[in-house]
């Protein structure tokens, strides 16, 4: 009897000792695993909403030039993959319009801390600050005719800068004229100045100086309208990943922004005489000087296009000509425009070798002279299209976004006025098809392998597709209004991508279904160019922050 | 100073910049005037209607205009019209050959109901009647 409970403690020792070790081996499995794989996560919330959906958080390693993002799901958790992350100090960031991040910005990897994180947000003080370009343009007030030529301020600067002026209309004049000198291919970090003068009807002017002079600071400290916003993301707008690398210098203007067969990144700069390349693996930065041939002019190449064996062309602008960079050498060929076509006002925004192969030619676009030119690779000599050369005067055209066919029959968006257009390649006949939409001005566009033509109608707020073999159309509304789409590509799943200099969001669009999302993000980026890298799964969508120095991938989760 | 010579004044000083490319500032759209994005009344265009022998609308027949330079293309909407921009060589309607087409149609006349001249502001209505083949 004695002897029975004495047996019962040492069993219950036995157990007891059991389990501690059992714990033990689990605590000394966890403690390495943790140190390798590094986790910044937690939860999001505001005394305002509670649990926040769609709260942007980006992550900086102290002492990298690279940045990411992941977006809060319903419940407001977030957490960054850990393949992105590495020991380290990192910064927090966040992105919720009318929010600002209450409580500390940085966190140590690893820690417990960044394994659960609470963030707490607090009603931001500034928010005209948070506002993108088109939510600036849903708020102020003014007919559609009168905010119409703010799309073009956002070329070079963000429409906060216009508001929180205090110009009246006398004293915008000026300010609008200086405007219109300054090159298309300035930002805030690097203005140039046209070498050919541009005259400014003086009405015109005093109509947009006027208007300008409503929606700013002129009349007092406040403006005189409520500031509207955007939604923040959710659903599968949440479902993301964003990485941004910022470049080495803020004058550096991305472009054009493609991979090529490695997955290398190679940019256009808008500003700078410069390709630029990156390896989104390492983060590894290079530049390619390309020869300036017109020192006086502003510098800066705008189209990025591959020919067929991988080298790269570059659109010179007012440098005029084009550039082919020859991916083996690593050199750079130059076409200058010859003398007898080249004036101060040349420029070539365009190019598209893709087809050459077919004909030896290279087509480019003459924007001083609203043309098309066509460079043949043997000789070096131009021959000069003129598209519009038959049609009524009184209208405005700019041949724009080029893509070409098997055979190099070209096609081309008239950016100035509305239609697409085609140049046979051999007998130079042009034909234009005006889209549904009156004014619609499309702007970049993409050939698929099925004959269809994508392209966004930048001043209609839609993507349209071209079949080039029915000769029809088809168009669709952007979910945002004031979008201002710049370009579309088509991914191999038929889903179409789109970005813009105004809305800071990425449309990825399904012409089948019609479904839409936005993905927001995690800073002001005014987007041109927009390009698919089909070889992942999900696909990999790139472009540049032409404004913010920096390229932006974003990985859709689903 | 008529309205149409202003846009002509108007379209001079912007060659450059419509251009753009991009158009910094107010270049493009508030400059251009009324040419690139007013709702087109200001200027000629041709409009007219596709219908079949029995007078009812064909939908989506192919519309052409074409000189020897150029050729504009559009399709009849669903109630059998269309609307192009004008040709500047509209003056002289032997240098300008209107068509439509649709697949088991054939064209079978085209008329033309606006008077050929004129200065160049008013529309002109071209009608075509396709039949089943």
């Amino acid at each position: 009897m004695t002897s029975t409970p004495m047996r019962r403690h040492v069993i219950a020792g036995l157990l007891l000792g059991g389990l501690i070790a059992i714990s033990a081996v689990v605590l000394s499995a966890r403690a390495p695993a943790q140190a390798e794989t590094p986790a910044i996560a937690g939860e999001v919330s505001s005394a305002q909403e509670g649990s926040m959906e769609g709260v942007l958080i980006s992550v900086q390693k102290a002492g990298t030039p690279i940045s990411v993002t992941v977006v809060s799901d319903a419940n407001g958790r977030f957490r960054v993959p850990p393949a992105k992350l590495s020991p380290g100090h990192y910064t927090l960031r966040i992105r919720a319009v009318g929010y600002d991040l209450d409580g500390p910005q940085a966190v140590t990897v690893p820690s417990r801390q960044a394994e659960s994180l609470r963030l707490g947000l607090r009603k931001s003080e500034d928010l005209a600050a948070q506002l993108t370009n088109t939510e600036w343009l849903m708020s102020m007030p003014g007919t559609a005719e009168q905010k119409r030529p703010l799309i073009e301020c956002m070329s070079c600067h963000t429409l906060e800068r216009i508001v929180r002026s205090k110009f009246n209309a006398e004293e915008f004049a000026p300010v609008l004229r200086r405007m219109a000198n300054y090159a298309n291919n300035t930002t805030m970090a690097r203005v140039q100045v046209r070498v050919a003068e541009r005259e400014v009807p003086d009405e015109r002017v005093r109509k947009v100086a006027a208007y300008l002079a409503t929606v700013n600071l002129s009349a007092g400290p406040i403006w005189s309208y409520p500031l509207k916003t955007l939604s923040r993301p959710s659903g599968r707008a949440a479902r993301v990943v964003i990485t941004e690398y910022d470049l080495p210098r803020p004058t550096i203007a991305p472009h054009d922004v493609r991979t090529d067969r490695d997955g290398l990144i190679w940019y256009s700069n808008f500003v700078e005489p410069f390709l630029g390349r990156l390896d989104p693996r390492t983060g590894k930065h290079a530049e390619f000087a390309v020869p300036v041939l017109k020192p006086s002019f502003p510098t800066g190449a705008l189209a990025l296009e591959p020919d067929a064996d991988g080298n790269w062309w570059l659109a010179q602008m007012f440098q005029s000509g084009l550039a082919k960079f020859d991916i083996r050498t690593r050199r750079f060929e130059m076409f200058p425009i010859p003398p007898e076509m080249n004036g101060e006002a040349t420029q070539q925004s365009m190019v598209m070798p893709g087809r050459s192969h077919a004909d030896g030619k290279v087509w480019t676009n003459e924007v001083s002279k609203q043309a098309l030119l066509r460079l043949d690779l043997a000789s070096g000599r131009y021959e000069t299209f003129e598209p519009f050369a038959g049609l009524g005067a009184g209208r405005t055209h700019s041949p724009y976004g080029l893509a070409a066919d098997p055979e190099n029959n070209l096609y081309f968006m008239d950016f100035g006025d509305e239609s697409v257009g085609r140049v046979d390649a051999k007998t130079g006949a042009v034909t234009l098809y005006p889209t549904p939409t009156p004014g619609s001005r499309p702007r970049r566009t993409m050939l698929d392998s099925r004959g269809r033509l994508w392209f966004a109608e930048f001043a209609a707020d839609k993507v349209a597709m071209f079949d080039i073999k029915r000769e029809t159309f088809k168009e669709w509304d952007v979910p945002t209004p004031h979008t201002y789409p710049y370009d579309v590509f088509l991914d191999r799943n038929g889903e179409l991508w789109s970005g813009s200099m105004s809305s800071d969001r990425i449309l990825r669009f399904d012409p089948e279904t019609g479904a839409a999302l936005e993905y927001l993000l995690p800073r002001q980026t005014n987007i041109r160019r927009v390009f698919i890298d089909d070889t992942t799964t999900p696909v990999t969508f790139w472009a540049g922050n032409n404004h913010g120095a920096a390229i932006v991938k974003l990985e859709p989760l689903e | 100073m008529t309205e149409r010579s202003m846009n002509r004044t108007i379209k001079a000083g912007v060659v450059g910049f419509v251009a753009l490319g991009f158009g910094c500032s107010l270049a493009a759209t508030a400059l251009a005037g009324g040419s690139t994005l007013d709702d087109g009344d200001n200027h000629a265009y041709y409009f007219g209607s596709v219908k079949d022998t029995n007078g009812a609308a064909v939908v989506n027949a192919k519309v052409k205009v074409q000189t020897k330079t150029i050729a504009l293309m559009t399709q009849s909407d669903i109630t059998g019209a269309y609307k192009l921009p004008i040709l500047a060589t509209q003056a002289n309607p032997d240098d300008v050959t209107f068509s439509c087409s649709k697949d088991g149609y054939r064209q079978i006349d085209v008329l033309r109901r606006s008077a050929p001249g004129g200065d160049g502001k008013d529309p002109i209505e071209i009608d075509c009647t396709l039949q089943h083949e």
